[in-house]
């Protein structure tokens, strides 16, 4: 565990200490119900992990490069997007593989558009979210984030 | 046809365990390799959940309801979208491990535009991935992605907010003691 991990988990034992401390069945009746919030939500969280692992398998990061190196800046960055939109894959992949293009050469465009919308925009967890959320909620925030992530794209490619 | 309407109910879960059946039968390999690949972020949510509930239920008893509509609600404006990234920013887990709070603060009273925000920063903001960002494309990448990408997700909070009423949402009804939390996902028609 990190410290960043640890320092989330200390904190929230110390707040749930002032919880029962502040009133016993107030808190057991909150965590039926957080219980039943997450209870729903449980059955989904492990199977969007499982699809995340059948991606990654599927589709190594490596073969992303693929879309990120392309000549065309203008596909390249719409399929960039594409793939960031599909895939979850972990920061701590992401940066060093687009960080290696960049600094191979290639245009920041795509690989800002890559990482913007693989955090920004969820396809895997767009079921969870709808269904907690409601679709017009998800369809918006999923949406709004993938033109919000092209912009941040050409954005980029402007400054830098 | 009770297996039926389950698998209807968890329509993701039972698509994921019929892709890893085929894949089983037919590429073993494949499917040995994406089980492995899987455990990392198994682990990674095991270690977040206990944290995910400790705070939803903590935000239950120790955050009154006007609290959250003052600080969160609807007239809370640019200090509401603020506390909202502050929160989202010191998180840890994925971005779907951020639902069962975004959906206990809007129970209680936060705007949509709020939510917006904490789910973006949630997914977007992470101290440790910013170090890491910095480390392989240099800190001027970093900040000025991370200024744009906080400016978006401010834009986005207001638009959606125009265009998403709580009537389109799942929600059981407000925050009233002993409402059946939760119930509302099984309840609420397709649209």
């Amino acid at each position: 565990m990190d410290a960043f991990t640890i320092g989330l988990w200390s904190g929230s034992l110390l707040l749930m200490a002032a919880a029962f401390i502040k009133s016993r069945p107030k808190t057991f009746a909150a965590m039926k119900k957080s219980k039943k919030i997450m209870g729903n939500m449980l059955g989904d969280f492990i199977a969007i992990i499982f699809m995340i692992g059948l991606i990654l398998t599927l589709v190594p990061p490596e073969a992303i490069r693929t879309f990120l190196g392309s000549s065309n800046t203008e596909i390249a960055t719409v399929a960039a997007a594409l793939a960031g939109s599909v895939t979850l894959i972990p920061g701590f992949l992401a940066f060093p593989l687009v960080g290696s293009l960049v600094n191979a050469g290639a245009s920041i465009v795509p690989a800002v558009a890559f990482l913007t919308t693989l955090t920004m925009v969820g396809i895997i967890t767009y079921p969870l979210e709808s269904s907690e959320f409601g679709a017009r909620f998800a369809i918006l925030r999923n949406a709004l984030g993938f033109v919000f992530a092209i912009a941040i794209a050409l954005a980029m490619g402007v400054i830098l | 046809m009770k297996l039926l309407d389950t698998m209807k109910r968890n329509k993701l879960p039972s698509a994921v365990a019929l892709a890893y059946v085929l894949l089983f039968a037919f590429k073993t390999d494949t499917a040995f390799a994406a089980v492995k690949n899987s455990a990392f972020y198994l682990k990674e949510m095991m270690i977040i959940l206990p944290v995910i509930y400790m705070l939803t239920t903590v935000i239950d008893v120790l955050v009154p309801r006007e609290a959250v509509i003052k600080n969160f609600g609807e007239n809370s404006g640019m200090k509401g979208n603020v506390l909202a990234l502050a929160l989202g920013s010191v998180s840890a887990g994925p971005v779907y491990a951020a639902f069962p709070i975004a959906k206990m603060l809007l129970q209680r009273g936060a705007s949509i535009s709020n939510i917006v925000i904490l789910l973006g920063a949630w997914a977007v903001i992470k101290i440790p991935m910013l170090a890491n960002e910095a480390r392989f494309l240099g800190p001027k990448f970093m900040v000025a992605r991370w200024v744009l990408t906080v400016i978006s997700i401010f834009i986005m909070g207001q638009i959606v907010q125009v265009f998403v009423k709580r009537d389109d949402m799942p929600l059981p009804e407000p925050d009233a003691e002993g409402t059946r939390t939760g119930e509302g996902k099984k309840n609420q028609p397709a649209r």
